[in-house]
């Protein structure tokens, strides 16, 4: 386990040491709460994202998604708690027929979830035409819980870490998740139901999908449809240095969360290291470039000819 | 009766192509159009003209697709702000400078494609993260180099992007021009079967002796090229370079080249699909626009259309991919 995380664990440390040196007043449980913070909706989002890779998919519209949560979050769910609910639930429905669609006719995830984002930020600018809105007091109150000794985000995203490795890699639908990602004709031979899992695997994108849009809202408390714009990448690249790999069947749990964590920390160093904003996304790009490379360094073997 | 069938088997196995759909689509929503508004053809010439920016996109992306699975260029937005605002400042209004000005742009876009590859091939990256990373450290550049300026194009570049000819804009001939030549290039030329060859099946390609790196190095710079000319003519049409004005061309390059009917799963090309694909969406987002829709009921609609095409056409053209 340990040695499977080398590198997530590695690449947060390459950036929770200099925080540490510049600003050692951060490593206390307020700092680390602010600190943590909004890397909650991304790990969440991140997990989502895993979902779908492990599976050999992409989700390009998460960060649409977790945008028109905040929305709904904010127009809907707090005016109407049972109509909001609904809401969010019928968003699980549809990704779960997309799932089946992708499936059934061997549809390219990456185009279909590409027009999916459109139509997600289509409903979230009608509902929230402009950043605002009014987060209901029961999702911000959970986001700034002050638990004992250790602060929330830790606690919520080794939980989250803990769950997901219990759904992956211990229960019997875990297999088969793994098991359609690595070798889907194995796991038809040995008669199970590939639909069953491209739904359900959807399924849970969806919903992964929609806690991050929910933590998103709590912990910035507004409601925004562009908000999550970088979801869309920092997920992806969160599972692979993470460990995930496109091709699915390989995945991480902890992996994804540390990614998730390390893709947020990065834009706090950034600001720590009094960058320009204007650099910031580049130095984003620059650093999951490097991340990417260093992965590769540790796990290259052979060489390869063709690419 | 004999000749009646054989119309209707024409008809069907006409109809069983992907790359006719887009064109029926488009004359349905010509049709559409025409029925709402008495400006039918200027909205047409209109449409044509965004829908070049959609073709040249459009087949640079073709390009990286076809050489396989998982290939795909995410830095095209970038690339044509980049190139544009380049191009721009290289011309600084002035009209003989247009020619050393599109090179600028042009040189940026092939080297952004390079870097792209290069990423791909150096640290074996999937091709959708090396280039939305590189994407970033693009638009970086041209914040900082920019500003977020808006860079005003010389008169000569706006006249010439907005010339019709019979009605036809001349970009949309300029177009339909580069897409028979790439048409010819990829069914007949060593480079074009090189990239099919590689799209079906990797290994066979290199143990076929075909230089892939080569191969997919120049179809990486090429993909750059196209976006960067297209930067540099948008900058024109629209009568300046901006920061943004590429945004919405990641996801319209990569619908085009899907709803024409080439496979997303690469080793299958279809440039007179995306002809169609892109004078389709243009005339849809075209017609919503007369019928009053604001941006966020065009997105919704927009989305749902290329979604349906996705799910209806499904299948036959996917077969390809593994599973």
């Amino acid at each position: 386990m340990l040695k499977k995380n080398i590198l997530p664990w590695c690449s947060i440390l390459l950036v929770l040491i200099p925080i540490a040196i510049l600003r050692p007043r951060v490593m206390s449980y307020a700092g680390l709460q602010l600190l943590l913070n909004m890397a909650m909706p991304l790990t969440l989002a991140t997990i989502a994202q895993m979902f779908a890779m492990a599976i050999g998919e992409t989700d390009f519209s998460i960060g649409n998604l977790v945008g028109l949560v905040t929305c709904i979050a904010g127009v809907i769910l707090s005016k109407n708690e049972f109509l909001g609910t609904v809401a969010l639930l019928s968003l699980v429905l549809i990704y779960m027929f997309v799932g089946a669609m992708i499936y059934l006719k061997k549809l390219p995830s990456i185009i279909v979830t590409i027009g999916l984002s459109f139509v997600w930020t289509g409903i979230a600018t009608t509902l929230q035409p402009a950043p605002g809105g009014n987060i209901p007091a029961f999702i911000v109150n959970m986001f700034e819980w002050k638990t004992p000794f250790v602060p929330f985000p830790i606690i919520f995203m080794s939980a989250l870490a803990l769950i997901v490795y219990l759904i992956v890699f211990r229960s019997n639908f875990g297999i088969l998740i793994r098991g359609v990602g690595g070798n889907p004709k194995a796991i038809l031979q040995a008669g199970h139901s590939c639909f069953k899992v491209y739904v359900f695997v959807f399924g849970l994108v969806g919903l992964f999908s929609i806690l991050s849009g929910l933590a998103l809202a709590g912990v910035t408390t507004s409601a925004d449809a562009n908000m999550a714009r970088n979801y869309t990448l920092f997920s992806v690249a969160g599972v692979v240095i993470g460990g995930g790999s496109f091709s699915g069947g390989k995945v991480s749990s902890l992996g994804a969360v540390l990614g998730a964590c390390t893709m947020t920390l990065v834009g706090t160093l950034l600001t720590f290291m009094k960058i320009r904003p204007d650099w910031q996304i580049g130095a984003q790009g620059f650093i999951i470039l490097v991340v990417l490379l260093i992965s590769r360094l540790l796990k290259n073997s052979g060489k390869i000819n063709y690419v | 009766m004999y000749e009646q069938t054989s119309i209707m088997g024409g008809l069907l196995s006409l109809l069983k192509q992907k790359k006719v759909w887009p064109y029926i689509a488009a004359v349905v929503v010509y049709v559409a159009i025409e029925r709402v508004s008495s400006a039918a053809t200027a909205t047409l010439a209109a449409s044509m003209s965004f829908a070049s920016f959609f073709i040249l996109v459009g087949i640079g992306q073709m390009l990286v697709i076809t050489t396989g699975p998982g290939n795909i260029d995410l830095s095209i937005p970038y690339t044509i702000a980049l190139s544009g605002l380049i191009a721009m400042k290289t011309m600084n209004e002035v009209d003989s400078n247009i020619f050393i000005g599109l090179l600028a742009g042009i040189a940026a876009g092939a080297v952004i494609g390079a870097m792209n590859y290069l990423l791909i091939r150096l640290i074996l990256m999937p091709p959708m993260i090396a280039t939305l990373a590189s994407s970033f450290i693009v638009r970086t550049l041209s914040i900082v180099w920019f500003r977020g300026l808006q860079i005003k194009p010389p008169r000569a570049l706006s006249a010439l992007v907005n010339v019709k000819i019979a009605g036809f804009p001349l970009i949309f001939i300029f177009a339909i021009l580069v897409a028979v030549i790439m048409a010819a290039i990829l069914s007949r030329s060593r480079y074009g079967r090189s990239i099919h060859a590689i799209g079906q099946n990797i290994k066979a390609a290199w143990l076929s002796n075909i230089n892939v790196m080569r191969v997919k190095f120049l179809t990486y710079m090429l993909c750059g090229v196209f976006a960067a000319v297209t930067g540099v003519l948008l900058a024109g049409f629209i009568g300046g370079a901006t920061l943004d004005m590429g945004d919405e061309y990641m996801m319209y390059s990569i619908a085009v080249v899907v709803l024409g009917g080439s496979s997303i799963a690469g080793g299958d090309s279809n440039v007179s699909g995306i002809v169609g694909a892109s004078l389709f969406l243009y005339l849809v987002v075209n017609f919503l626009n007369i019928m009053g829709l604001g941006i966020s009921l065009r997105n919704i609609i927009t989305g749902l259309i290329i979604i349906a095409i996705i799910f209806a056409g499904g299948d036959s053209v996917f077969i390809s991919k593994k599973r």
